[in-house]
């Protein structure tokens, strides 16, 4: 049915008329809302989208304001009157509450004091908005890429000059004053502050914190340039020193690909003057280097984890290399794995939505495959061709967030489906042995990332067995029990489905490790 | 007593010639209409924080109009440099505030092809900014837009061709199929006219093209009698070549002073006005540079 209200002269403010058309569009029952002053177009729109009645033309005028609705029953209309209603009397300061004002001056009117803004805008347009931020003093987050080097060095030689945070381009995660910011975990808080040039690298540290019983006291991000000699690692500088001067912070780690040389040394300078305990997980970087500044070294992920935790706790700190399951289990597992493989099976397809997750396991096997290819390849020669494609190679890892995979469509953290129709592409290969995968949960992932991943695998080892192969799938989830997705229940998907599943991605890494070790030894 | 801060000059002008007397004809939060007559259409009080508009007086308020006591219908007058409002108790010396002049025309012209080049980058930099599901922002910067653009966008085709050839009544026709067209009190389509009508004003004065400045009193009129009669007045204030504080701000930092920061600034307060009234505004001043602008900024339109 279709219902109209009518208030003759009435005026409203443009912010109130558009709650309240935003606010009808999300009652139960109304298919379809048109709020408006009645003038000529407006009726004619309303004709368009069917939402127009007699009385609308006969008697609704252009200084007229109008209701006109598509709804279920008289009961929806009804409802659709109280919530108008509602809209119109409520005061002042509830409007300002639900008012999402569309620009920067606009929320300063509602909120003078607010001092972070996070920015996801097209990459043309960031800096300027950014640097608007800055301007007055705020804070900010860019999640936005696209950001040119010249830009990102400008804006955050002004922030280091005011002391403000410019964490990003492309940043992805952070947790400030306990709230999580775009991708992040639900950690909880603690006494561990974390700089990082890494998002899934983050979420990860961040994430084992929680799963140990450690907690975060803030996490800031800084985008994966930060440390590249063009910058001059200026927010990691930035955020070291906050958390130095941070009374809740006790524990500091820092994450990042290895920087450039005079970079590290700089920063691992810094860190040695903190006056607290460092915990720096260079991925893949020189642990010599960075003992040699008596900081501790990480090997993994994980191990800064396990790490940064035994310190907040006062405990000894040691390497941590194992599995959870045991050493013992581990290995039998991964011999009976091998031993079910049929001849010819011998590659490992490592297919990751989080990149550095990705970067990780390849830094964690090179050692011993020589060769892995890939879209992000270790070396440039293993560099792949026609990633997405084009088939894979050997051992062949794909970072799925890549601009090659992401040109025209959402971050694979939001639409793994990608990834997933590659898990039964690469499992119909006779020479793959085992397909790793990532699967990261929390705020802005997918709300069930394992859902396509777990029918993906499935699917691809069903295939298998049905060609006479064993096809091994290990899955590592990155998250907390707190994630709107539970990592409980997202490991069971994954188990459920037939997956292996670790409880890191350095771990899922050993096992497959052993798998291939395994597969070489029969022969 | 309210402290006016800054009038317009036609307003200031307006309180000193003669008496008037009227009644409030709406109440907002941070503004009031005022019905006094005499070829103003409506006499605007604004809250200091917004934008300085056409025939308006900002004044330095703490609480929103509602909570000073002002209702509509209450009778207000214009008096001897005057605004009161017996019934609220208000009175508004219009003498001590800083008189505004928001003509168009009174902006020097320094720059011309430059001035338009810098001017279209501003907006189309701050229309990144803007609610582009709400806004008609997607007629210049793309994007899937709404049903507002979709249902504009051939219309608008029809305004610029007859803009472009200077033909009177099909481009008052073409306006008035324009007007009134989105969900705002101001809809959407009226706030583009009226960045489109001003920005006109000052390209055309800017080109040398002043004949075609004839057409656009005419194409006010027609769209503002398709609208409700606040939008109304302001499309009748965009023909006059009026526009609000913050678009003069913006047109006068590019073509007086070629200063992007403020001109930066300026396109942000635009921004910041109701709901997307400052975008859908931005988007006409858009639209008029990229459909009746020079060549030179033509030439520099594919790089958005």
């Amino acid at each position: 049915m279709v219902k109209l209200e009518i208030k003759k002269n009435a005026y409203y403010d443009s912010v109130t008329l558009m709650l309240i058309s935003k606010e009808l569009k999300k009652l139960d029952g109304v298919n379809e809302a048109l709020v408006g002053m009645g003038t000529d177009l407006n009726k004619e729109i309303a004709h368009n989208i069917g939402v127009a009645t007699p009385e609308l033309d006969a008697e609704v005028s252009a200084n007229d304001f109008f209701v006109a609705v598509k709804c279920g029953d008289a009961a929806v209309f009804d409802a659709v009157l109280k919530k108008t209603e509602e809209l119109l009397n409520k005061k002042t300061e509830s409007k300002a509450a639900a008012y999402m004002p569309p620009t920067l001056e606009g929320a300063l009117k509602i909120d003078p004091a607010l001092n972070m803004a996070v920015i996801s805008v097209p990459g043309k347009h960031a800096a300027d908005v950014a640097q608007s931020c800055l301007d007055h003093g705020i804070n900010v987050m860019l999640f936005s890429d696209n950001v040119t080097i010249e830009e990102e060095k400008a804006l955050k030689t002004y922030a280091y000059e005011h002391e403000l945070l410019v964490m990003g381009p492309d940043c992805g995660t952070a947790i400030v004053n306990h709230v999580p910011l775009a991708f992040a975990n639900v950690v909880r808080s603690g006494d561990i502050g974390i700089v990082a040039a890494s998002g899934t690298g983050t979420q990860e540290v961040s994430s084992i914190i929680d799963q140990l019983g450690g907690g975060v006291s803030q996490v800031i991000g800084t985008g994966g340039r930060d440390l590249k000699k063009d910058i001059g690692g200026l927010m990691m500088k930035l955020g070291l020193d906050a958390l130095e001067n941070d009374p809740n912070t006790k524990v500091i780690t820092l994450i990042s690909k290895p920087p450039a040389k005079e970079i590290a040394t700089e920063m691992l300078s810094l860190a040695a003057k903190a006056g607290k305990p460092v915990v720096v997980c260079f991925i893949g970087g020189d642990r010599r280097e960075i003992e040699s500044f008596g900081l501790v070294a990480a090997v993994s992920l994980e191990d800064a984890a396990h790490k940064a935790v035994a310190l907040s706790k006062g405990e000894p700190v040691a390497d941590y290399t194992g599995f959870a399951m045991g050493e013992g289990k581990a290995e039998a597992m991964a011999k009976e794995i091998a031993g079910k493989m049929a001849k010819g099976q011998r590659y490992v397809r490592g297919f990751y939505t989080g990149g550095t997750l990705c970067d990780e396991a390849m830094k964690l096997m090179i050692g011993t495959l020589g060769h892995i290819y890939s879209n992000i390849p270790l070396n440039a020669e293993d560099a792949l061709e026609d990633p997405k494609g084009g088939k894979s190679r050997e051992h062949t890892f794909l970072d799925f967030g890549d601009d090659a995979f992401t040109v025209g469509r959402p971050h694979p953290m939001i639409d793994p489906s990608l990834r997933a129709e590659r898990v039964v592409t690469d499992g119909k290969d006779p020479s793959c042995a085992v397909i790793m995968a990532d699967c990261v949960i929390g705020y802005g992932s997918h709300p069930d990332p394992a859902e396509d991943l777990a029918a993906a695998i499935q699917t691809a080892k069903a295939e298998a067995e049905r060609a006479g192969r064993h096809l091994c799938c290990v899955c590592a989830v990155c998250g907390t029990e707190g994630d709107p997705q539970s990592l409980s229940r997202t490991q069971q998907k994954l188990a459920d489905a037939g997956a292996v599943v670790l409880p890191s991605n350095a771990q899922a890494t050993r096992f497959v490790s052993r798998v291939l070790a395994n597969l070489r030894q029969e022969g | 007593m309210m402290n006016a801060t800054a009038v317009c000059k036609r307003l200031l002008s307006l309180s000193l010639e003669q008496s008037r007397s009227g009644t409030v004809h709406s109440v907002f939060d941070r503004a009031v209409n005022l019905e006094v007559g005499g070829g103003a259409g409506f006499i605007g009080l604004i809250a200091q924080q917004g934008a300085l508009t056409p025939y308006a007086v900002s004044v330095r308020t703490e609480h929103p109009f509602p909570e000073a006591g002002v209702r509509a219908g209450m009778a207000a007058a214009i008096l001897g440099g005057k605004i009161l409002i017996p019934q609220a108790e208000l009175e508004i010396d219009l003498t001590n505030a800083e008189p505004v002049d928001l003509r168009v025309d009174s902006i020097e012209l320094r720059y011309g092809g430059e001035a338009e080049r810098a001017l279209m980058e501003r907006i189309v930099s701050a229309l990144g900014g803007a609610d582009a599901e709400a806004s008609l922002a997607a007629l210049v910067i793309g994007g899937t837009g709404n049903a507002y653009t979709k249902f504009l966008a051939p219309r608008l085709e029809q305004l610029y061709a007859a803009v472009s050839v200077g033909a009177r009544e099909a481009a008052a026709l073409a306006a008035a199929r324009t007007a009134g067209c989105g969900m705002g009190l101001t809809p959407s389509s009226d706030d583009l006219l009226t960045g489109y009508f001003t920005t006109l004003h000052l390209l055309f004065r800017a080109e040398g093209r002043e004949h075609l400045r004839g057409i656009l009193p005419t194409m006010a009129r027609a769209a503002a009698e398709k609208t409700n009669r606040i939008s109304g007045t302001f499309l009748l204030h965009g023909g006059e070549g009026l526009a609000n504080a913050a678009m003069c701000d913006l047109y006068r930092s590019t073509f007086q002073f070629m200063d992007t920061a403020a001109a930066k600034r300026a396109a942000e307060r635009v921004l910041a006005i109701g709901s997307t009234s400052g975008a859908d505004m931005l988007t006409g001043a858009a639209l008029a540079l990229l459909h009746h602008g020079g060549t030179s900024t033509m030439e520099g339109t594919n790089k958005w």
